[in-house]
């Protein structure tokens, strides 16, 4: 085989559907395999906290379903990474599941499937920091009993390794936990043989499908082609081009270097890579390596988050211009007055915040400018403890602070002087969660079973 | 001395998270002779990024030209991860209007 050619049609599967016009028009040209990303630490750590399903799984069902009946079509390989945006072994089972039921709907001929779980068992974890394990990665802070105590699922990154060892048992379909997005599509090329960086890279580019190319569109289907020498990326959108420009700036896009890229058993160093124009709507990239770690130590990435409490919300509105000339110090007097009531001694129970947005709710300590110009401004009252009662209490509390706020050049008299969306507080369907672990995990064995589990059974017919 | 604001000049400016504690910014060029006249003035470096965002100098972290991408890239440590207790922007996604104060010396030629 000279080439290996992947179609890439989502970067989050099942966060919205794959457009299907461009995903036929892929699949009208020669494709070895189907792979989709599924998986985002973006969304916010109440999913994997809560271990509850982000997307609409009608939404999930429809990606899986088009590449599935074409994967098996052609009898190519179909892998799809850190299923259901978190990776848990919950939402392995769901996509398994889905997997299952379409294959039945469709009467598709008998096929093996790999179910690979990655979720780490807390107790094995405190094991492994005991044994000195771990590392910081984006937590500023170390790993001990104390934050595990704290988090409630943590699932390990898998890398190439782990996806192309159930290729080599003969998986026609992978439905993974959480795992490397560029791995995800860089695992059958190495498998077959070809280059790791060029590989890896392939996968770092692909792996948003169609925002790589430009003009930006999203859910369009891409065909990524890795061969010995470089890899390509192009468009099967009409109007979309994959140009040295556009592929090399999506190198930027959501990480801190373009130019290296921590991988589990190394870097994926792009100081050399050379992107060339192939035509004018396929770009191609050279040069790109696999360096392996100097201590030849082996790492994936630990993610986890843990619960905080219940959250209630208050949402109130000020128009009055004399007011939001002091919304800092209205902010302020409504803090001490919900200290003073709530009372010291229940201090340590409840969290409250206080967003006035148009004013600086959203940047916070980056916000530049100080001086409020916006003739209306809301104030989200946040509200996060273990006792909910408390929490609707201290939340009800600020509100009617802000009902009797007081402020220099006052020409409203007193009551009921903010605006209210709603006469009650908002109830978050989960509770509040908070990422706890970022942290990398050393193992001995990629494929060490007490952190990856796999699975395989025939399904169809 | 004539300027030119930065959102005349770049293609495109923006925040987004990289990973759950760290926020990137980002502002990319689609014209090469534009991004190498921005580059060669000097004029955005990580303390000019700290004077629009008003932090100190060493809070702009990684600050750094990217040529094949015609990009230039500065990272922020988020004083709380993304999405916890009092967080307000999930996805970092809004965190880069400071950077259009950017003004860039400029003689039209």
């Amino acid at each position: 085989m000279d080439e290996v050619s992947v179609l890439v049609s989502t970067g989050n599967l099942g966060d919205n559907i794959i457009e299907e016009g461009t995903f036929y028009e892929g699949c009208k040209r020669r494709i070895d395999c189907f792979a989709a990303d599924a998986g985002s630490a973006d969304v916010g750590p109440t999913f994997l906290g809560s271990d509850l399903p982000h997307n609409p799984i009608e939404w999930e069902r429809h990606d899986l379903e088009i590449m599935l009946i074409e994967a098996r079509k052609r009898g190519v390989p179909m892998i799809v990474g850190s299923c259901s945006t978190t990776g848990t072994d919950s939402t392995v089972d769901r996509f398994a599941q889905l997997i299952r039921e379409i294959a039945a709907e469709h009467h598709l001929e008998p096929f093996k499937m790999a179910s690979i779980y990655s979720q780490v068992d807390r107790g094995e974890l405190r094991k492994r920091v005991a044994a000195g394990r771990c590392e910081p990665l984006g937590a500023p802070y170390e790993l001990d009993d104390q934050v595990i105590d704290q988090t409630t699922n943590v699932t390990a990154s898998m890398g190439v390794e782990q996806l192309i060892e159930a290729l080599r048992q003969g998986a026609d379909v992978i439905m993974a936990g959480r795992a490397c997005d560029d791995a995800v599509l860089a695992a059958y090329p190495i498998h077959l043989g070809f280059p790791i960086g060029i590989s890896l890279h392939m996968g770092k580019a692909a792996e948003c499908a169609s925002l790589v190319c430009w003009p930006q569109m999203v859910k369009e289907s891409i065909i990524a082609t890795v061969t010995q020498e470089y890899f390509s990326i192009e468009p099967m959108h009409p109007a979309q081009a994959a140009t040295p420009h556009s592929v090399a700036a999506h190198s930027m896009y959501e990480r801190t270097n373009p130019f290296v890229q921590g991988v589990p058993g190394g870097i994926l160093d792009m100081h050399a890579s050379r992107f060339e124009a192939a035509t004018d709507r396929i770009c191609r990239v050279y040069d790109s390596a696999f360096v392996p770690s100097e201590d030849g130590s082996y790492k994936v990435k630990l993610e986890g988050a843990g619960e905080v409490g219940y959250r209630v919300y208050n949402l109130v509105g000020i128009r009055d211009t004399r007011a939001i000339r002091y919304l800092d110090k209205i902010c302020e007097d409504t803090r001490n007055k919900v200290a003073e009531i709530i009372g010291p001694e229940r201090a340590g129970d409840y969290q409250l915040y206080l967003h006035p947005y148009g004013h600086n709710a959203i940047m916070r300590e980056y916000e530049p400018v100080s001086d409020t110009q916006t003739h209306e401004v809301a104030i989200v009252i946040e509200v996060i403890s273990d006792d909910i009662d408390l929490a609707s209490t201290v939340a009800k509390c600020a509100k009617f602070r802000f009902f009797y706020m007081s402020y220099p050049g006052q020409m409203n008299s007193s009551g009921g002087s903010v605006a209210l969306i709603t006469d009650e507080p908002l109830y978050p369907k989960n509770k509040c969660y908070r990422w706890t672990v970022d942290h990398l995990l050393a193992l001995d064995d990629p494929l060490d079973p007490a952190i990856f589990r796999y699975e395989y059974e025939i399904v169809g017919n | 001395m004539q300027t030119r604001n930065i959102c005349e000049l770049a293609r495109t400016i923006r925040s987004k998270n990289a990973g759950s504690f760290m926020i990137t910014l980002e502002i990319i060029f689609n014209d090469r002779e534009v991004y190498e006249r921005v580059k060669a003035t000097g004029a955005i470096t990580a303390e000019a990024i700290a004077e629009a965002y008003r932090i100190p100098a060493e809070q702009v972290l990684d600050f750094m030209y990217y040529d094949p991408g015609m990009g230039i890239k500065a990272n922020l440590r988020r004083a709380s991860a993304s999405g916890g207790p009092g967080e307000t922007d999930v996805y970092g996604c809004q965190q880069y209007a400071p950077l259009f104060a950017l003004e860039i010396p400029w003689v039209d030629r």
